[in-house]
């Protein structure tokens, strides 16, 4: 910022006075009191990006209009590499199977195609340099903008190494993912949540259902097209209920899913909500407006 | 009083049977415990020794065909309203209801899809609670209430939530 704003009278001033002496411009450059030798030190000190704006406008050949180069970023330190055992074993077993690992703050990243998940994963897990027997956590992403629209995450640690390793993977809308409940079996309940809150489903997964919305739920609220309030029927149908009155509304959680399709239908492309339910049937319910009925 | 003055045993009292029902539930309030969220916390502490719901008549307890208040403490997903409905319609006429905090008098600050934007959606409330949460103090004052409410009430038109319109 500083380097901004002290530049333009630098430069200005050899343009408009290209005869002067060169000793003179960096005095003016620095604008403090102090004799000339000093004043390029002096504006280095208060400013270090600008440090090479007053040695440009020193020099009487070179224009000084020429921007100063910007230096070369030192490597961050939070994506410098560390040692992983465990990527170099799995990429010397199965070379193809994975990505180039990602770092981060001492985190190792390993994206990986999904149809080779189930052989890298088991691989981890038996491998005794790899010995990745805890499934931390499994969760998943939307990025809408990407052409694979949901990157899947799961977090694996090795108890016996005391090593942790992050598998990435990608999937389109509609896609399936493998289920790892034949490697990790605590990962049966967090595959029922992605699908429940994201809407990506697991091939062979023993019982893919709603685990945390109710099971006549429509639509998938971790995504990022989903209206934040959810679709209005979900709270229409306690506003039916007349309270003062004493009358209230069947909410039984029966699944209705021709109701569920209606509202999914009814929405398309309103509330950004396209195909938020490939599960459900595609045919438009006819829709009266009075979901809850009385 | 006049008419039956003096012509009674001296231990009977007359009264009205309003008074007498009145004053049989007012203090006895057995609340349902229906903790959902922090507010839960506070309504422990109401029932604990530095607080002490029992001098009201007021005895926790866990099951709602005991139950003649239950005081809703805590968010209301929308999973959790049929569950609740279901435990309102188990409990014994007559029966009350005390929203414990913003929560679940309004949805408080989840105005999201999982939800309800009030337990007034499922059942009528009663005395609806201040705060976030609020102090058991707030929830005495909210018994109190609801006892006076008690008190002005009749056997006579008492209506059934049952019998829907």
């Amino acid at each position: 910022m500083s380097a901004d704003e002290t530049k333009p009278p630098e430069s200005d001033k050899p343009q408009s006075e290209s005869s002067e002496p060169a000793a003179a411009a960096p005095t003016a450059a620095g604008e403090v009191a102090k004799p000339a030798p000093e004043a390029p030190k002096a504006a280095g000190e208060v400013t270090k990006p600008a440090a090479e704006a007053p040695k440009a406008a020193g020099e009487v050949t070179k224009p000084a209009a020429e921007p100063p180069k910007p230096k070369p970023k030192p490597p961050d330190p939070l994506l410098a590499k560390v040692a992983s055992p465990a990527v170099d074993r799995l990429q010397a077993a199965l070379p193809d199977a994975t990505g180039e690992p990602h770092y981060f703050a001492g985190e190792v990243t390993l994206p990986v195609e999904s149809d080779r998940l189930v052989e890298v994963c088991t691989f981890l897990r038996d491998d005794p340099a790899c010995a990745f027997e805890m499934l931390v956590d499994a969760t998943g992403t939307d990025f809408p903008e990407e052409e694979q629209r949901f990157r899947v995450v799961y977090h694996l640690a090795s108890l016996r190494h005391v090593q942790r390793l992050r598998l990435r993977t990608q999937v389109t809308e509609g896609e399936c993912l493998p289920t790892l409940t034949g490697v990790w079996e605590g990962i049966n309940w967090f595959e029922r949540e992605i699908f429940d809150l994201l809407g990506i489903s697991f091939e062979g997964h023993p019982s893919l259902a709603r685990i945390l919305m109710p099971d006549d739920w429509v639509g998938y609220p971790l995504r990022k097209d989903y209206p934040l309030p959810g679709y209005p029927e979900h709270h229409l149908r306690y506003r039916e209920a007349d309270v003062v009155r004493r009358r209230y509304v069947d909410i039984s959680w029966q699944s209705t899913g021709e109701r569920a399709a209606g509202i999914v239908n009814k929405y398309k492309g309103k509330m950004g909500a396209a195909e938020s339910a490939p599960h459900m049937p595609a045919t438009p319910v006819e829709d009266d407006g009075d979901e809850a009925g009385t | 009083m006049g008419l039956i003055d003096g012509r009674l045993h001296p231990g009977i009292i007359t009264t009205t049977v309003d008074t007498l029902f009145n004053w049989a539930r007012k203090n006895s309030l057995w609340p349902m415990t229906f903790g959902l969220a922090c507010c839960a916390i506070e309504m422990m502490a109401s029932g604990a020794s530095r607080f002490d719901f029992d001098r009201f008549g007021v005895i926790f307890r866990a099951t709602p065909r005991q139950s003649d208040v239950m005081i809703v403490s805590g968010t209301v997903c929308e999973k959790m309203a049929p569950v609740l409905k279901r435990l309102y319609d188990q409990m014994p006429e007559p029966k009350w209801v005390i929203s414990m905090g913003i929560c679940s008098t309004a949805g408080g600050p989840f105005p999201t899809y999982s939800v309800v934007q009030g337990v007034d959606h499922l059942v009528p409330v009663d005395i609806a609670v201040a705060g976030c949460p609020p102090r058991p103090e707030a929830l005495m004052h909210a018994v109190l209430m609801l006892q006076d409410k008690i008190d002005r009430m009749t056997v006579a038109r008492q209506g059934s939530p049952r019998k829907s319109a």
